[in-house]
C-alpha cells in the first residue's frame, strides 16, 4: 500500500485551514507564503506520485479497505502518470494565478480568497488522481463551490454576481445530470469503483440503453464543465466578471479537467463492453469541431477583452476535445501534450492581460504583458516552438487516422482565428487602448516571472510527445487497470517504440496557422480584419450571436437542455 | 408501483429545468434548481430500494435479514449537503443583487447586447 496517494489533496486541504485560521493575527504576507508553500507542497507530492507511477498504477485504498475476493468495498484513489501530471499541471496554474491576487483589491479578504484557491487545488487533484465514480463528483462538485465563491468575490460588481449565478447554476445543472448518470449506473452495475463498473458491465451484457443513457449524462456533466458549445455560456460570462486569478485557474486547467474526466470514466468503465465506442466518438468529435469552430469564429466578434479570450478557452477546448474524442491512445496523448501546453498559454494570457492593466507601475508593466500577449498570441496559432504546436499535428495526425480527416481545416482555422484575436489584443494594448477592469498593486514582476516560467514550461512540454504517448497507452489499457485494481497485481503494459511523432504535414499546418494568425490579428488585410473586429454595419449573424450572450441563465439552461437531449440521443441511436 | 417510483424524478427534472428557464424571479429560480436536485434524491432513494426490506441499522435485527442499500443513503446525504452548499451561496449572491438593483428579475442582470 502506497500512503502518499491522498496528500496532494490532504496537504492543500489543511493549508486552507491554516490560512484561514492564521489569516486574523498574521500580515497579509505570511498568509501568502503559508499558501504558496502549501502549493509547492502540491505540486512535490503530485511530482512524486508521477515518478511512482512510472512503471504501473499506484493504487490506495482509504481505510485499509482493498477489495476482498475482486470486489472493491472501499473507496480507492488510482494513480496513474496523466492524473498526476495533471495534479502537477493544477498545482503550478493555482501558484501562477496567486501572484495575481493583488489585483483584488485592498486585501481584507486575503484569507478567504487563499483558503478558496486552496480548496480549489484540493478538489483539482483528488479529481485526477480518484478512482471511484461518486468521489469523481465529490470533487467535481468542490471544485465548483470553491470555484463559484471566488467568482462572487466582488459582491458590488453587478456583473460579476451575474457571472457567479451563471456559473453556479449552469454547473449544478451539470453535476445534477451527472449524478443522475452515477445512479442509474449504480442500478445497473451495483458498482461505484471505476475498475469494478468496467468489469461489470463487460460480464455482464455489455452497454445496453440503460448503461448508454448513464454514460451520455456523465459525459453531459463534464462536457457543462469542459464549457464546450452550447455548455459555454456560463464560462463566456464568468470569464468577463470574475476575478483574474480565478480566470486564470479556469482558462489554465479547470476546464480541461472535464475533458479529463470523460477519458477517465470512459477507459475505466465503457471500453470494453463494446457497441458504444463509434457513437461516442461522432459525438464528441463533432462536439468538439462545433466547439472550435463556432467559438473561433466568435472570438474576433467581441471588442471587450476578457470576452474574447473566453471564446479562445472555449475554441481551444473544442480543440483538445477532438483529440480525446478520438477514442485512441494516440489521440489521448496528442491532446495530454496540446492540453498541458495550452493551458499554460491561456493562463499566460490573462496574465499579460493583468499586467496591462497594473496601476502605478507605468508603461514598462504594459510592455511586458503586450510581449505575454503577443509571445501567448503566437503559440495559441500553434507555433511549433511550443506543445501547442506539436500537440496540434498531433491531434490532427490522430483524426485523420480515426477516420475524421474532415476536421484538420476546422481546427486549423481555430488556432489562426483565436490567435489572430490574440495578436490583436496584444497590438490594442500596446496602443494603450485596453480595459481590463483589474487594476493591479504591489509588485507586478512576479507575475511577469510566472508568465515566463509558464511559457518556458509549454515549450518543455513539446519534448514530452513519446513520454505522452507512453503514459497514454498504460491510460488506455483498461483491462491492466481492472486487474491493477481489483486484483492488486500489477499489470505491465508494453509501452516500448511508442511514439507520439511529428509529421511534416502537421508542421506545415502549424506555421499556416500563424501566418495567418499574423496577417489576421495585425490587419494586414484591413477591411476584412475589420469588419471582423466589429466595426458597424454589423453582418446580422453577428449581432445575433452578441445578443444569443447576453448572459442570460434561462438561455444557458435552454442551451444545455437541448444539448443533452441531443447528446443522449445520438448516442442511444448509435448502440443498438 | 415501481414504474411509478422512477416516473417521480423524471418529472422533477424536467419541471426544475423548466422553472429555470421560463423563471422571472431569482429567488424562484433557485428553488427550482433545488427542484432539479431532489429529482437525483429520489432517483437514488428508489434505486436502492427492497420491497418488504428493512432499514439498514442492524442493531437491533438480524444481519440476515434484507435491508434497502445503504450506499445510495450514504450518497443522497453527500447530494443534500451539496445541494444545501449550493444554494446558500446562490441565495447569497441573489440578496447582494436586490440590495443593487431592488429586484429580483433576472432580466434585469442581462448584458447590454453591444459588448
Amino acid at each position: 500500500m502506497n500512503n502518499l496517494a491522498p496528500l496532494p489533496v490532504v496537504v492543500p486541504l489543511a493549508g486552507a485551514a491554516v490560512v484561514l485560521f492564521a489569516h486574523a493575527f498574521v500580515p497579509r504576507g505570511v498568509v501568502r507564503l503559508l499558501a504558496g508553500a502549501a502549493v509547492v507542497a502540491e505540486i512535490t507530492l503530485a511530482a512524486i506520485l508521477l515518478y511512482q507511477a512510472r512503471s504501473s498504477t499506484v493504487v490506495y485504498w482509504f481505510g485499509g479497505w482493498t477489495p476482498r475476493a475482486g470486489i472493491a468495498l472501499g473507496v480507492s484513489f488510482t494513480v496513474d502518470q496523466l492524473g498526476a501530471a495533471a495534479a502537477v499541471l493544477a498545482g503550478i496554474v493555482v501558484g501562477a494565478a496567486l501572484t495575481t491576487t493583488p489585483t483584488l483589491g485592498d486585501g481584507d479578504g486575503d484569507g478567504i480568497v487563499h483558503a478558496l484557491f486552496l480548496t480549489l487545488l484540493a478538489a483539482m487533484a483528488g479529481f485526477c488522481l480518484t478512482g471511484d465514480l461518486f468521489n469523481l463528483f465529490v470533487f467535481f462538485e468542490l471544485m465548483a463551490v470553491s470555484a463559484f465563491a471566488l467568482a462572487a468575490y466582488h459582491t458590488r460588481s453587478l456583473s460579476a454576481m451575474r457571472g457567479a449565478l451563471n456559473f453556479a447554476i449552469a454547473n449544478s445543472i451539470g453535476a445534477f445530470l451527472f449524478l443522475i448518470g452515477i445512479a442509474l449506473l449504480y442500478g445497473r452495475t451495483g458498482a461505484l469503483n471505476l475498475a469494478q463498473i468496467g468489469r461489470y458491465l463487460a460480464t455482464h451484457g455489455g452497454l445496453d440503453r440503460l448503461a448508454i443513457v448513464a454514460l451520455a449524462l456523465i459525459v453531459v456533466g463534464l462536457l457543462v464543465k469542459a464549457a464546450v458549445v452550447p455548455f459555454h455560456f456560463w464560462l463566456v460570462d464568468t470569464a468577463t466578471s470574475a476575478p483574474i486569478p480565478l480566470v486564470i485557474v479556469l482558462a489554465g486547467v479547470l476546464d480541461t479537467l472535464g475533458i479529463y474526466g470523460i477519458a477517465r470514466v470512459y477507459w475505466t468503465a465503457f471500453a470494453l463492453p463494446t457497441g458504444g465506442a463509434p457513437a461516442l466518438r461522432t459525438v464528441l468529435v463533432a462536439t468538439g469541431a462545433v466547439t472550435a469552430g463556432v467559438a473561433g469564429v466568435l472570438s474576433l466578434a467581441f471588442q471587450q477583452p476578457r470576452r474574447r479570450l473566453a471564446f479562445v478557452m472555449v475554441a481551444h477546448t473544442g480543440i483538445i476535445l477532438i483529440g480525446v474524442g478520438c477514442l485512441t491512445a494516440r489521440g489521448l496523448a496528442a491532446s495530454a501534450v496540446y492540453a498541458a501546453g495550452d493551458g499554460m498559454v491561456k493562463a499566460v494570457l490573462f496574465l499579460g492581460l493583468a499586467l496591462t492593466g497594473w496601476q502605478a507601475a507605468g508603461a514598462t508593466a504594459r510592455r511586458a504583458g503586450v510581449l505575454l500577449l503577443a509571445v501567448g498570441g503566437l503559440a495559441l496559432a500553434g507555433l511549433p516552438l511550443f506543445a501547442t504546436g506539436v500537440g496540434k499535428a498531433a491531434i490532427e495526425a490522430a483524426a485523420a487516422r480515426a477516420g475524421s480527416g474532415w476536421v484538420t481545416p476546422v481546427i486549423v482555422g481555430a488556432a489562426a482565428l483565436t490567435g489572430a484575436a490574440v495578436i490583436r489584443l496584444a497590438l490594442e494594448a500596446n496602443a494603450g487602448s485596453v480595459a481590463t477592469g483589474d487594476e493591479g498593486r504591489g509588485r507586478w514582476t512576479l507575475p511577469l516571472a510566472m508568465g515566463v516560467l509558464l511559457l518556458g514550461l509549454s515549450a518543455a512540454v513539446a519534448l514530452a510527445g513519446d513520454w505522452a504517448a507512453r503514459a497514454a497507452a498504460r491510460f488506455t489499457a483498461t483491462r491492466a487497470y481492472q486487474q491493477q485494481v481489483l486484483s492488486g497485481h500489477a499489470a505491465l503494459v508494453s509501452t516500448a517504440g511508442l511514439h507520439l511523432g511529428l509529421p511534416a504535414s502537421g508542421l506545415a499546418l502549424d506555421l499556416t496557422a500563424v501566418v495567418l494568425a499574423v496577417v489576421l490579428g495585425s490587419g494586414v488585410v484591413a477591411p476584412a480584419a475589420g469588419r471582423l473586429a466589429g466595426t458597424e454595419p454589423l453582418p446580422t449573424v453577428w449581432r445575433g450571436a452578441r445578443r444569443l450572450h447576453d448572459g442570460s441563465i434561462g438561455d444557458a439552461a435552454t442551451w444545455t437542455t437541448i444539448g443533452t437531449a441531443a447528446i443522449a440521443l445520438a448516442l442511444a441511436s448509435g448502440a443498438r | 408501483m415501481s414504474v411509478l417510483a422512477y416516473g417521480v424524478p423524471i418529472w422533477l427534472l424536467v419541471v426544475g429545468l423548466y422553472g429555470i428557464v421560463t423563471s422571472r424571479n431569482l429567488l424562484h429560480q433557485i428553488i427550482s434548481l433545488s427542484v432539479v436536485q431532489a429529482s437525483t434524491s429520489v432517483l437514488l432513494l428508489t434505486v436502492g430500494f427492497r420491497a418488504g426490506a428493512a432499514a439498514p441499522v442492524f442493531a437491533d435485527i438480524p444481519a440476515t435479514r434484507p435491508a434497502v442499500d445503504p450506499v445510495v443513503q450514504a450518497l443522497s446525504l453527500t447530494d443534500a449537503v451539496v445541494g444545501a452548499t449550493v444554494s446558500a451561496l446562490l441565495l447569497a449572491v441573489a440578496v447582494q443583487v436586490h440590495k443593487r438593483t431592488g429586484t429580483l428579475d433576472p432580466d434585469a442582470l442581462r448584458r447590454r447586447p453591444e459588448r
